[in-house]
């Protein structure tokens, strides 16, 4: 597969996410690179990367993916996290075998088939899968073998799979989330009962805000990887995301809650 | 069409909301009616508009119950890693071919690495025509995976149908998958830029004689092809294809009828699906006069002498083009196992294809082949069998199970397939 070793496109610095920046600054003061990934499939997908992340990922045994590859990474914090997940797994092509499934009728002209499911089977455990996810064979190929790799890789590791990983980062998460909503209602009851809501209400605003931007993106999550043999990036940057607005949305209500007190 | 289990619904309902129910007698089971739902619950998320969400999904339901496809009710349908837009009036991409045109371009794509020459302004272009190209998609495809997995090489790939809706939605297409980055933009021509790629869409009727030839007979070839290929023995003074596709109509009126599902019955355009068998001076021209002037030509079967069916009408001409063109490679489209059997049938019968595409029978005589692939070779690359047709002995590939897709023929002289 041949990379395009083009620099990515310093077009306009920083202009991309207005409260992402606004976060940038406030925590760190990272230099902050957009750019789009040239070439054909993840054109529309801005492409973040600072330097540090770059040397992360390089220096974690990532096949050269530089451009792409980099993680949404933000803070100082989640970048280290980033670099301690252990890589998406991916199984080697002679392991598996797909499974032929026979359609029904005859077929070609004939027949408009919607439905174009992709069974996967791997070798050694034999586990199954069959994904029918997308309209299109070939992404259903691609996402059956990431989605096995991942069954396999949980599996053979239990614990310390790259899912489970994954699963501890995300509750932890939704477990600070409800922690903070639980605080922020408490709030809102002991004001009510106090003075009358006008401060509770800006926090309200904020963290609704994060909640839509967050659910916006889980919307894209079947992304396909573009040709050049990058990983679907889908799922891996919006774990991290979603671990970076965790920790930012507690820093905050922390920090809000000092203020207050 | 039997009816749809009343249970069904009632499941349907609860699991999926009101939408199912009209989905059901259309998908016919639970999952496939998940399935569609669910696309069209995306189709409607991604596409912004004043409409309420539920509105405009109740809206698409309706129309996918009364049988439309769904590549239809979404105006669009994924090909390899393309968009391709549909429209009614032009006939939808299958994802059986959408399955060769992948296996094709892995194909051109190693011969192409394995004879490359060491300075990449000696390439030769590569020049692909599809004919009967319909939403263009073929061409489309085959252009996005060569011109990303051969960076060097100049490619000149030209789509042609007889429907100007058809090249219409091509163009359309074309600019589409341009504008959404799916693939480097062709380049123009007058530049004198050593890597060149051209992606057209012409209007012909195929049958015409005088409409073709003038496409047929000038694939893009600078001055040095053609002094390197004056050295080659087959080669005479014009440029030749390296691959020429087609998916031909291949129903026959009676099939038509009888083994279409209706959504392509009903909503599909009759052009694209049946050849004009009524058209009976084409078929006695192409197929008694040109190919079989002595009956022993004709290839045995227990009836007798082969029954060559109308709608084979398509495939005489495009083996007649094949014939006088020349075209490296060739493949086409058919629609089951006994009419792939009959077209290589036709390619043994006539003693010039037979020559230029299966070769004497010595064995690797470098490289002539006729071949049948099945439905589904991506993922199924290693499975071959050996089948008679006739005297001869010709490769099918693909999965057993699968049915007859494609026959594939490569000339005598080109090698790895």
């Amino acid at each position: 597969m041949m990379k395009t070793t083009l620099p990515l496109r310093l077009s306009s610095v920083s202009f991309g996410i207005g409260p992402a920046l606004g976060r940038i600054l406030k925590y760190g003061d990272l230099p902050f690179i957009s750019g789009f990934a040239l070439g054909s499939g993840a054109g529309r997908r801005p492409v973040i990367a600072t330097p540090v992340c770059i040397v992360a990922v390089t220096a974690a045994g990532r096949p050269g993916t530089v451009t792409a590859a980099a993680p949404f990474t933000t803070t100082a914090a989640s970048w280290l996290k980033a670099w301690q997940m252990p890589p998406r797994p991916k199984l080697p092509e002679d392991e598996l075998e797909e499974v032929y499934l026979k359609g029904s009728g005859p077929g070609g002209q004939k027949i408009n088939k919607t439905n174009s499911a992709v069974q996967l089977r791997h070798i050694p455990t034999n586990i199954v899968i069959k994904c029918q996810e997308t309209r299109s064979r070939t992404q259903n190929r691609k996402l059956a073998r990431e989605i096995l790799a991942a069954k396999v890789d949980f599996h053979l590791n239990g614990d310390k799979s790259r899912v489970a990983i994954v699963g501890n980062v995300k509750k932890k998460k939704a477990d600070s989330k409800a922690k903070k909503a639980r605080r922020k209602y408490k709030k809102l009851e002991e004001e009510k009962a106090g003075k009358g809501g006008a401060g509770a209400g800006e926090q309200l605003v904020d963290g609704e805000e994060g909640r839509e931007v967050e659910e916006g993106e889980e919307g894209e999550e079947w992304e396909v990887a573009d040709a050049e043999g990058e990983e679907v990036e889908g799922h891996e940057e919006e774990i991290q995301e979603e671990a970076n607005k965790g920790e930012e949305a507690e820093k905050r209500g922390r920090s809000a809650d000092a203020a207050k007190q | 069409m039997s009816r749809v289990k009343p249970q069904l619904f009632w499941q349907g309902r609860k699991k999926l909301g009101l939408n199912a129910a009209k989905l059901l007698p259309v998908c016919r089971t639970l999952e496939s009616t998940a399935n569609e739902l669910r696309w069209i619950k995306q189709h409607v998320a991604e596409t912004p508009s004043i409409i309420p969400f539920g509105a405009r999904v109740w809206k698409l339901c309706d129309k996918r119950g009364k049988g439309l496809p769904l590549a239809y009710v979404l105006g669009n349908q994924p090909f390899g890693d393309l968009e391709i837009k549909c429209q009614p009036g032009v006939l939808i991409p299958r994802t059986e071919t959408e399955s060769y045109t992948i296996h094709l371009s892995n194909i051109l794509r190693r011969s192409a690495v394995s004879s490359s020459k060491s300075d990449p302004a000696d390439q030769q272009p590569l020049n692909i025509i599809d004919l009967c190209t319909g939403t263009g998609c073929i061409p489309l495809l085959l252009y996005s995976q060569l011109s990303r997995s051969l960076p060097f090489q100049s490619l000149n790939v030209v789509g042609v149908d007889i429907s100007q809706k058809a090249i219409n939605l091509s163009r359309q297409n074309l600019h589409h998958n341009l504008g959404a980055h799916r693939f480097p933009a062709p380049s123009d021509k007058s530049k004198s830029h050593p890597l060149q790629r051209s992606l057209h869409f012409l209007k012909a009727d195929i049958f015409s004689s005088s409409a073709v030839d003038p496409i047929l007979s000038t694939p893009v070839c600078s001055e040095q092809c053609a002094a390197q290929e004056a050295e080659e023995q087959q080669q005479q003074q014009q440029p030749t294809w390296d691959l020429l596709t087609s998916n031909p109509p291949y129903i026959s009126p009676s099939g038509f009828l009888v083994s279409t599902s209706r959504s392509v019955r009903n909503w599909e355009p009759k052009l694209a699906l049946v050849p004009p068998v009524e058209r009976v001076d084409l078929h006695q021209k192409h197929f008694y006069h040109h190919y079989y002037p002595d009956d022993e030509n004709l290839l045995p079967t227990q009836k007798g002498n082969v029954e060559y069916e109308e709608e084979d009408v398509f495939f005489a001409r495009l083996l007649e083009i094949a014939r006088t063109y020349r075209p490296k490679r060739v493949l086409m489209e058919v629609g089951d196992m006994e009419q792939a059997k009959r077209v290589v049938g036709m390619v043994l019968g006539d003693g010039k294809l037979r020559k230029l595409y299966f070769g004497e029978g010595t064995e690797e005589e470098k490289g002539g082949t006729v071949q049948i692939w099945r439905d589904d070779l991506v993922g199924f690359e290693g499975y071959e069998e050996i089948m008679d047709i006739g005297k001869e002995k010709i490769v099918v590939k693909g999965h057993p199970e699968g049915h007859g897709r494609s026959v594939y023929l490569r000339r005598v002289g080109v090698v790895d397939a």
